[in-house]
């Protein structure tokens, strides 16, 4: 590097102001700093999650939950009308479509490991 | 049993800057240890403000940690230590608020200069004289050694206005410390 024509009395100057300062001090508030801000970083991103939940619970909350209560219901609905009678108590838990739906995945199930058991057979 | 830490202000710097770049803080308080008279003195020259300048030393050290990841070359710390203080500074400039603590010295600030009669004091206030793009090449090129081609790389200013910066402010504080080059034994004692 060249000294670029500086001028010796400035730069005997600025070599004399350099002061050689102590530095606990700067350290340790700089050390502070970076935690705080670290602290301050945790705290905003728990908030903005906390902010971001909310606001999803108030956007879909109450759609999901009128989409549940309709699903709910239409499980619930009974296959066939059998009215209020002890007959209709009794074949309650098979008489909706959710157990319609269970019957069905189990039959597929059932039906699904007997060709899968014939196939292997085969081999 | 000494631990690895207590080894640290031996480590050269690149290594040091490596280790925080993963994430460790004692490396980064090291870099810090070491680096902190420097740039407060850089500083210094840069605002004339003493308070000012150890506030803008800690906000270089924070974007340190901050952006030390994204340090490809350990090695290159101290350059990209330097961009980072001039990139703080100009901000500072940006804001304002610089231009006012350097030409409307508090009051403590102005009478602490006045009763002072150190070299360093009487270069901060000469070159709180020049106009801020001045003072940034002159204090880049006398304080930093770094060459016209350099300042003008890191600053962004095309290489001849950087030259002229650097020979009127030089001129300047050359003027305005004429003293020094009249009765140096006795401005110095």
């Amino acid at each position: 590097m060249t000294n670029e024509d500086r001028d010796p009395l400035l730069q005997s100057l600025f070599a004399e102001a350099e002061q050689e300062l102590d530095g606990s001090a700067l350290t340790a508030q700089v050390m502070a700093r970076t935690r705080s801000f670290r602290l301050t970083l945790l705290a905003g991103g728990a908030f903005a999650l906390v902010l971001l939940l909310a606001t999803a619970r108030l956007v879909f909350g109450v759609p999901l939950f009128d989409f549940a209560v309709l699903i709910s219901e239409v499980l619930a609905t009974p296959l066939v009308n059998l009215g209020e009678g002890w007959l209709a108590l009794l074949l309650l838990p098979v008489n909706t479509i959710a157990s319609l739906l269970v019957i069905m995945f189990k039959a597929l199930r059932v039906f699904q490991k007997k060709v899968a058991g014939a196939s292997f057979s085969s081999y | 049993m000494h631990q690895a830490q207590d080894y640290y202000p031996e480590c050269p710097e690149a290594f040091l800057a490596s280790l925080a770049r993963s994430g460790d803080r004692r490396a980064f308080e090291e870099l810090v240890r070491r680096r902190q008279s420097s740039m407060r003195n850089l500083m210094r020259r840069f605002c004339g403000d003493h308070a000012l300048a150890d506030d803008l030393a800690q906000q270089v050290f924070l974007k340190v940690w901050l952006n030390i990841r994204g340090l490809r070359r350990p090695s290159a710390f101290s350059a990209w230590l330097r961009r980072l203080a001039v990139s703080v500074w100009l901000q500072q400039v940006r804001r304002q608020d610089a231009l006012r603590g350097a030409n409307e010295l508090s009051g403590s600030e102005a009478a602490r200069r006045e009763a002072s009669t150190s070299v360093g004091m009487d270069l901060d206030r000469a070159l709180a004289t020049l106009p801020e793009s001045e003072r940034l090449s002159v204090v880049l090129s006398y304080h930093e050694g770094l060459t016209h081609g350099e300042i003008a790389e890191l600053t962004g200013t095309p290489l001849g206005t950087v030259k002229s910066h650097v020979r009127n402010g030089a001129q300047r504080l050359r003027q305005a410390l004429s003293a020094y080059s009249e009765e140096p034994e006795v401005k110095r004692g």
